[in-house]
């Protein structure tokens, strides 16, 4: 889902008002389906929302954007000159690298310095299960953001060069890597 | 016609899009191949892998470590660092025109005051006819003329002796 900033800074200050009063409900209308820049998708009312901290900073968030749950990510990007808000992570990574890919689309040279590259960069650890998710689909562009984001190298200076001993490593870079967040969450 | 289950399908958008030759009537799609991650470079001089001058930062990290490139050649974009990529594969720079004995490539590139950006690669495959792969895209046959709004105008031919 992606939504029109200024439209959604309301529902966003109504979704917050919600959860501070402990109503756990969806504010009216907020369930309306979107459209823009091309990504359509129906909002989600996340009852967890409302039950984030303080009221004050609920009300912080409502204005000046808006947040996941334990994350430093925020639910906002700019695709394709536009402000949205989108309803995830996974939602605002998708529309982003879309962007991003069809920004590519036809070029002899990847383009890896454009803002959608940089914003999904910016979305740190949260995109990093997409990125895997992707470079298992075949797409090797991503060992660039998972670098930028981890600061890791899973790839070695003999696989240079080397596709698919790169893509290899990073796919195992990040089984690990996924194993280590679920033991981190079962504590 | 464009349809979703067709392979072809995003490369017919780019023509569509930032091309106004060839048009997608023009390409013989029963000939093009699947997109695969190769470019346009490694399609023309016969080593299909995506070459692209490495990312490295100010301490000399190679970001894109993915990609084909060779260390002794310059990290820029630039069509002269492609040409010295093309000299090390023993091509060499020539005049435009069919030479049957010879495998012929063009370099396209876009010029502004500063700089002179690799763009484009295409190998010569008759006197009047040239394949080339479309980014991450199809790799189709078509005349010398092509035209994108990414491509520029500018041309370096290079050829090598045909093995």
């Amino acid at each position: 889902m992606a939504t029109n900033f200024d439209n959604l800074k309301t529902k966003v200050a109504m979704t917050a008002l919600g959860g501070v009063l402990g109503q756990g409900l969806p504010p009216r209308g907020f369930e309306q389906s979107s459209t823009a820049v091309g990504i359509s998708a129906t909002s989600q009312w996340s009852p967890s929302v409302g039950v984030i901290g303080s009221e004050t900073r609920i009300a912080h968030e409502a204005l000046s954007g808006v947040r996941t749950l334990n994350s430093g990510c925020y639910l906002t990007a700019i695709v394709e000159g536009a402000n949205h808000v989108f309803a995830s992570t996974r939602e605002k990574f998708e529309a982003l690298a879309q962007s991003w890919e069809d920004y590519n689309l036809g070029r002899s040279v990847i383009d890896y310095h454009d803002f959608a590259m940089q914003q999904i960069i910016g979305m740190g650890a949260d995109v990093v299960p997409f990125l895997i998710e992707r470079l298992a689909a075949g797409q090797s562009d991503w060992v660039y953001a998972l670098k930028s984001i981890t600061g890791q190298e899973a790839d070695t200076p003999d696989m240079l060069g080397d596709e698919d001993r790169v893509v290899s490593a990073w796919i195992e870079w990040g089984r690990r890597d996924g194993d280590k967040r679920r033991q981190a969450r079962s504590y | 016609m464009v349809t979703n289950d067709d392979k072809h399908a995003a490369t017919k958008r780019l023509l569509k899009r930032a091309f106004t030759k060839p048009t997608v009537d023009e390409v013989d799609w029963e000939n093009a191949s699947d997109p695969k991650r190769y470019n346009c470079f490694g399609f023309a001089i016969g080593i299909l892998k995506w070459w692209q001058p490495y990312n490295r930062d100010r301490n000399g990290t190679i970001l894109n470590p993915h990609d084909c490139w060779s260390r002794e050649l310059p990290s820029n974009n630039s069509v002269d660092a492609f040409v010295k990529a093309a000299e090390l594969h023993g091509f060499q720079i020539c005049e435009k025109g069919w030479e049957p004995e010879f495998e012929k490539i063009v370099l396209f590139f876009a010029a502004d005051a500063t700089e002179r950006s690799f763009t484009h690669a295409a190998r010569q495959v008759s006197p009047s006819r040239w394949k080339s792969k479309l980014g991450k895209e199809s790799d189709i046959e078509h005349d010398e003329g092509i035209s994108c709004t990414h491509y520029g105008d500018g041309r370096i031919y290079m050829k090598r002796q045909r093995i």
